[in-house]
């Protein structure tokens, strides 16, 4: 099947090939990072987690969501699903795959990787984490490829690959789920200390995983006429509204809590957040989606959805990727707070990450749409 | 029958070299007398089969095609899977040569219930052929540190790469493992798949079993029997030299890996292990399609008296202007 992936238009390639740049100079500035250490980044003492971590934990939700277009199919058997399932799993596929280069490229010694399995330490949530996503990956590798595997070959798929998918609806929800636990236990943290984290991150996620695969229809129906049906769309958009809703209801939960009981330490990070610009330009955006998506005409029109889901990728992207990682590390246990600014090389890494992670995206949904293009 | 007597010869070879290897009278013989002779016997055997090859006419284009012919200006022509020219012909060479071009579209037809013929991508040939091709380069690459002083930084920078996971002292190799894994593979493979067992011969076997002899051998050499690393190099580079001196005490395994070796190479240029040169020569890839744009000319042909058409019309154009025929030339008329 991945020949599919071998033949393509001029603009196909021309993508294909600006990946390919974008990758190259993330690995020649990765090489940089390797030789020089992390020292090259805006990482230090007080903030060892940064833009990488950040981009970690976003993307996690990305791919969690893939779980949004596999319960209506397999759990409430909204047949019209059925065409964009395996866009989902595809999705997940390459946001894993992201996930685990952004924690790659923050060690220092990437050489000591597989010490997390050598040395398992089931105490450490780290520990989980790998677990997850490493299964979670596989599961989604497996399910993806052998349904569309079936799908081309005009067979039933695998008996096999049923449980798997039933298996991962819990895991997409454990994979975010442990990654909250990873800010939630520290208790020198008060903006990550609440029992709200994880729930926060799969309300966050279910907005901005449905809001890109939207868009990535509709880049897909652009590109390759590749039609998925309204109602999908009109679905995923109901889907992004009620997780941003909540996303938003969770913020303010945290707002209240924070300014109504004075605690000091919590009032300093909420503070210290919201001096940074682009938790503003976050704000803003997350409220203009709002509108455009609770509104039912501006909601229905194609181009006011697309702003309204790139408005609410942005928004989750700036709030999680950047704002809830480096904005929660950089003000210490001892109430200073630390500079952290990301340096060009960290940045180049990083754009090479999701470059690499487009790259695989594109050979998938490349293969997916061409094979589902020719099975009708 | 033919994997017993494979699986009995290689073990009778391991035996044969750490026998051998206890008795110093016999180590310069397998450290140096027989690494010799399999080096002359290879590199003329090698030769002299591509040579044999090159000398086969070929008068024909003959390419196996997988696209579009280059054809009218608005029909896309495949330059790679049905190339018109060299550069076309060098590219495809390289898919073929460094990724496997023409195995990447291996199917598998499976009959289903229905009755429905299915076919499906079969990458699992692919991938650890592939695998197993690039893991054996970057090993030979890597034991060239054995032959060169000072190290090339070609060599230094392989293995940096290849050792990247530091695991263990000395260091794991990503190619070790995955070499063994893909081996393994390709053998279960022919043992697993009635079918392939039924097609399956002693030679096929036997290169798979020496390959996963050496490996073995090579990496109980370096994690576990280890073995004076400073005697080999001395003795690889003193062969190197071609002034050849085996120092004392370099251990069995060695010579087990060594003699391995040899065997496998002395082998090779009378087995299916030549397709390494063979590739290159397959005519059915390395012509280019052209013979719609350019006449080929058998170079063998007996002179055949042919009266073509324009020969034929110069006699008779007036009598066939007469009665009214189309001519091709005006002044035939």
């Amino acid at each position: 099947m991945l020949h599919k992936a071998l033949s393509g238009d001029k603009n196909y390639w021309r993508w294909v090939t600006f990946l390919l740049v974008l990758i190259g100079l993330g690995v020649s500035s990765y090489l940089w990072q390797f030789r020089s250490g992390l020292t090259v980044t805006g990482l230090s003492r007080d903030v060892s987690w940064g833009l990488y971590i950040g981009q970690f934990t976003f993307l996690v939700g990305v791919a969690a969501s893939a779980v949004m277009v596999v319960i209506p199919y397999y759990l409430h058997n909204q047949k019209e699903f059925g065409r964009v399932t395996v866009f989902g799993e595809f999705l997940a596929v390459s946001a894993v795959v992201m996930c685990m280069l952004f924690i790659i490229v923050d060690l220092g010694q990437p050489q000591r990787l597989l010490n997390i399995l050598r040395y398992p330490t089931p105490n450490s949530v780290m520990f989980w984490d790998m677990v997850v996503l490493g299964g979670y990956l596989l599961l989604n590798i497996l399910i993806g490829w052998n349904m569309l595997e079936a799908e081309w070959k005009d067979v039933p798929p695998p008996r096999w690959v049923k449980p798997l998918i039933y298996m991962s609806i819990p895991w997409a929800v454990s994979i975010h789920t442990v990654t909250g636990f990873l800010y939630a236990g520290l208790g020198g943290r008060p903006y990550w200390f609440t029992a709200l984290t994880a729930a926060r991150f799969l309300a966050s996620a279910f907005a901005a995983g449905p809001a890109l695969l939207i868009i990535l229809c509709l880049i897909m129906n652009r590109v390759s006429r590749f039609e998925v049906d309204k109602q999908v769309l009109r679905k995923l958009v109901t889907v992004v509204t009620y997780a941003m809703v909540i996303t938003v209801f969770f913020v303010m939960l945290e707002v209240f809590t924070c300014l109504y009981s004075q605690v000091p330490g919590h009032i300093l990070s909420l503070k210290h957040l919201f001096q940074i610009p682009y938790m503003w330009i976050s704000a803003l955006l997350a409220v203009g989606a709002l509108v455009i998506l609770l509104n039912r005409n501006s909601r229905n029109s194609s181009k006011a959805l697309i702003g309204a889901c790139i408005a609410v990728f942005v928004s989750l992207w700036l709030e999680k990727g950047l704002g809830f990682v480096v904005g929660g590390f950089v003000l210490t246990p001892f109430e200073r707070v630390a500079a952290y600014m990301p340096t060009i090389p960290e940045m180049m890494i990083s754009i090479g990450v999701w470059a690499i992670g487009l790259f695989i995206l594109t050979i998938l949904f490349k293969v997916a749409v061409t094979v589902k293009k020719e099975s009708v | 029958m033919g994997l017993q007597s494979s699986l009995i010869i290689v073990l009778s070879l391991v035996v044969l070299a750490a026998t051998g290897a206890g008795v110093s009278a016999f180590q310069p013989l397998l450290a140096v007398v027989i690494p010799y002779t399999v080096l002359t016997v290879f590199l003329v055997g090698l030769c002299w089969r591509v040579f044999i090859w090159a000398q086969s006419p070929v008068p024909f284009r003959i390419p196996t095609t997988a696209g579009q012919q280059k054809s009218f200006s608005w029909l896309k022509a495949n330059k790679l899977d049905n190339p018109s020219g060299t550069a076309g012909v060098i590219g495809r060479m390289l898919l073929e040569i460094l990724f496997f071009r023409s195995l990447f579209r291996n199917t598998k037809a499976e009959l289903r219930k229905g009755p429905k013929l299915a076919y499906g991508w079969e990458k699992w040939l692919w991938l650890a052929g592939l695998l197993f091709h690039w893991s054996f380069l970057i090993i030979l690459i890597r034991h060239l540190r054995l032959f060169v002083q000072p190290v090339p930084a070609l060599v230094r920078f392989t293995e940096s790469l290849d050792g990247f996971i530091q695991w263990g002292l000395p260091t794991i190799y990503i190619t070790d493992v995955l070499m063994v894994a893909a081996v393994t593979y390709l053998f279960l493979r022919r043992i697993v798949i009635p079918q392939l067992r039924y097609i399956s011969l002693p030679a096929d076997y036997f290169p798979l079993l020496m390959i996963l002899g050496i490996a073995f051998s090579g990496i109980t050499m370096r994690y576990f029997l280890r073995v004076d690393l400073g005697a080999v190099k001395e003795l690889a580079v003193s062969l190197a030299m071609l002034s050849p001196k085996v120092p004392e005490g370099i251990g069995a395994v060695f010579y087990v890996h060594i003699f391995l070796v040899s065997v496998l190479f002395m082998y090779f240029s009378f087995s299916k292990l030549m397709h390494m040169g063979g590739i290159f020569l397959s005519p059915t890839r390395n012509l280019a399609n052209n013979s719609r744009a350019k006449r080929h000319i058998n170079p063998w042909n007996y002179p055949v008296d042919v009266h073509s058409y324009a020969e034929y019309e110069a006699d008779f154009g007036k009598k066939m202007g007469a009665v009214g025929l189309p001519l091709e030339r005006k002044e035939h008329q």
